[in-house]
């Protein structure tokens, strides 16, 4: 009777644990418990959380548009790039005086263009997708800064609703939060329940099989592509318009000429999006960007430099792939 | 139709360069300048050396993009040393690490089949990352001894070459001979190209790629040591964004992505072409930005043209 019960919790347990989003949930519980238990009165305030809901959500959008692109076999490493300039095409157009849906419109068709790019260009010659989009996010980070130069810049533009949506709060949550969450629900939706969801598990499954069944392989990854690019862009515009001064380095740390592509491939890949495709759950990196920053947080509440999260953001890519792997 | 050596990929390369260095030479005669053909020779070599570890692994089918860090992170390791040891210790130490690096990058990509790109791109980020956070993201300058033998030797002068150079050219030949004339070379070749076959064949697939690992980052680890006892001093952002230099002048050179098919003089060549480019843009005064735009735009074109071209034959 007692070792029935005891089984039957233990089977429960590990129905739980084959969730995905669960062993993330469990990850990022210990991360907040451990940080809590050593910094009570820095760490349970509002004013911590609301910030790290801020850098999950700057973040957590390249992550969705990341982990689709992962899901489809494929990898973008121009994100920062193109999340840079949207954010620079918003700024420059809405200062100049352009109503800011245009602004926002042109900063999203270039976004979009550019992941289109990426795709035809990997497509068509077969050249690795590491190298295509290495190649295309240090071409387009070289123009932005020969454009710009070092000089800061800040959004002047008018106020509209669209910025009153992403910078406000709503009760406790930061607006922008409230639009990472619709997203990830929004693409947990796009992946799960439609035919194009289908196609990108598929052809990032096994590829030839998917081209058997007749799936336009192509055609599928093109597409997500050009959403991978689009997420990016659109993160550019909700950070640009609430930020106080940009520079053309935007999006990666100064000095070390990367940033939130590695940071976006690293949440990925900790949210259990598998780096060889067919495998990914939005909802799992939503809760991974809130364990990331508050990891990334948590290190400097523990009295590390701020420069430590870089290697150590490199340090839990690789662990997490071995582990993913090791499950495999 | 042309003769068969000139569509070889060291013709196709060494074209490319005279091209590049011609018109740059005619169109700008500072370009032509002592000053700047040594400043050409010395970047050359040391973006050159690194180049050539990177195209005997692309030939193997795997690819490091550590390579710019690790060749940062060496310059950090050797200021450290060389404070608390002698000079060559400290080299041989330096050395060493960069080994261990490559070995740890070819035995998790070997071993856990995880994806070249996904280990080395941890790499990167890691080895850089770990400068920064030593460095306190700072410059550090280094007041130890600097006249010494091992500067002479790597960054030194033999006549009117930088000896760099010099090192650059004899390691080109050395590794064009053990590409196409050893035992390595033929299955460093085999595993590029196909590695099912390669292993039916008895090839030893795992020795091979990790062996080929180490060589890549040993090469990164000698070419910053190199730098640093020509400039003496360390820096997070060293060489940022070289990763992308490298793959462009290896594939200047003929080599494959997807492996199997490899040049060392071409991949020599390929560095000579990349860094002319560099030296031509900023004699020019097009800001240093826009170069790694081109070298993108470049490694785009010629990768796509390549592959075109074995698709044909």
């Amino acid at each position: 009777m007692e070792m029935s019960r005891l089984s039957g919790l233990n089977v429960r347990i590990a129905s739980l644990w084959s969730h995905l989003e669960f062993r993330v949930l469990m990850v990022t519980a210990l991360v907040v418990v451990t940080l809590g238990s050593r910094s009570p009165g820095k760490v349970f305030t509002e004013g911590f959380w609301e910030g790290i809901f801020r850098m999950a959500s700057d973040l957590g959008f390249l992550c969705i548009g990341e982990s689709l692109l992962l899901a489809a076999g494929e990898v973008d490493l121009s994100i920062a790039s193109v999340y840079a300039w949207a954010a620079y095409i918003v700024l420059t157009l809405a200062n100049g005086g352009s109503p800011f849906p245009i602004a926002l419109i042109t900063a999203l068709v270039f976004s979009a263009s550019v992941g289109l790019v990426n795709g035809i260009v990997r497509l068509k010659t077969s050249v690795h997708p590491v190298i295509v989009t290495l190649a295309s996010a240090w071409g387009l980070r070289g123009v932005l800064l020969t454009l710009f130069g070092e000089k800061f810049s800040k959004y002047q533009g008018e106020k509209s609703i669209f910025i009153d949506a992403v910078t406000g709060k709503v009760a406790f949550f930061p607006s922008v939060f409230l639009w990472f969450i619709g997203l990830a629900i929004l693409f947990t939706i796009l992946l799960n329940r439609t035919k194009f969801g289908n196609h990108v598990l598929a052809v990032g499954g096994d590829v030839t099989v998917a081209r058997n069944m007749g799936v336009p392989v192509e055609r599928v990854k093109i597409l997500s592509y050009i959403i991978c690019s689009l997420m990016a862009g659109f993160a550019g515009c909700a950070h640009v318009v609430g930020a106080a001064l940009v520079m053309p380095t935007l999006g990666t740390d100064i000095g070390y000429g990367f940033g939130k592509e590695f940071e976006a491939i690293c949440v990925s890949v900790m949210a259990g999006t598998s780096i060889f495709g067919g495998i990914a759950s939005m909802i799992a990196v939503l809760i991974a960007s809130i364990a990331y920053s508050t990891f990334r947080s948590g290190l400097i509440l523990m009295g590390l430099p701020g420069y430590w999260y870089i290697p150590v953001s490199g340090l839990l890519l690789i662990i997490f792939v071995i582990i993913h792997q090791i499950r495999r | 139709m042309l003769p068969k050596w000139l569509k070889s990929n060291e013709a196709i390369s060494l074209l490319l360069f005279l091209i590049c260095f011609g018109t740059f030479s005619i169109m700008e005669s500072a370009f032509f300048s002592p000053g700047s053909l040594t400043n050409l020779a010395i970047l050359s070599s040391e973006v050159g050396l690194i180049t050539l570890g990177e195209a005997i692994l692309l030939t193997a089918g795997e690819l490091d993009l550590s390579v710019a860090s690790v060749f940062a992170l060496s310059s950090y390791i050797f200021l450290g040393l060389a404070y608390k040891t002698s000079i060559p210790l400290a080299f041989f130490l330096t050395l060493m690490c960069g080994l261990s690096i490559g070995f740890i990058n070819g035995y998790l990509t070997v071993r856990s089949k995880i994806p070249s790109f996904i280990t080395t791109l941890g790499g990167l980020i890691l080895w850089r990352g770990l400068l920064g956070a030593l460095s306190r993201g700072e410059s550090i300058m280094y007041y130890g001894e600097k006249t010494t033998l091992l500067s002479k030797v790597v960054a030194g002068n033999v006549g009117f070459f930088p000896s760099v150079f010099l090192w650059f050219i004899g390691l080109a030949i050395l590794f064009t001979i053990l590409l196409n004339r050893t035992k390595f070379g033929n299955h460093v070749l085999a595993v590029g190209a196909n590695v099912i076959v390669a292993r039916n064949m008895g090839v030893p697939v795992e020795r091979v790629k990790i062996l080929s690992f180490i060589i890549c980052s040993l090469m990164a680890t000698f070419a910053g040591c190199a730098y640093f006892n020509r400039r003496f001093f360390s820096a997070t952002q060293i060489f940022v964004g070289g990763e992308l230099q490298v793959v462009a002048a290896a594939v200047i050179g003929g080599t494959l992505l997807g492996g199997g098919m490899g040049s060392m003089l071409g991949a020599a060549l390929g560095a000579l072409t990349v860094l002319a480019i560099q030296q031509g843009l900023a004699i020019y005064g097009i800001p240093v930005e826009l170069y790694n735009s081109a070298v993108g735009v470049i490694l785009l074109v010629l990768a796509a043209v390549y592959h075109q071209y074995r698709k044909i034959g």
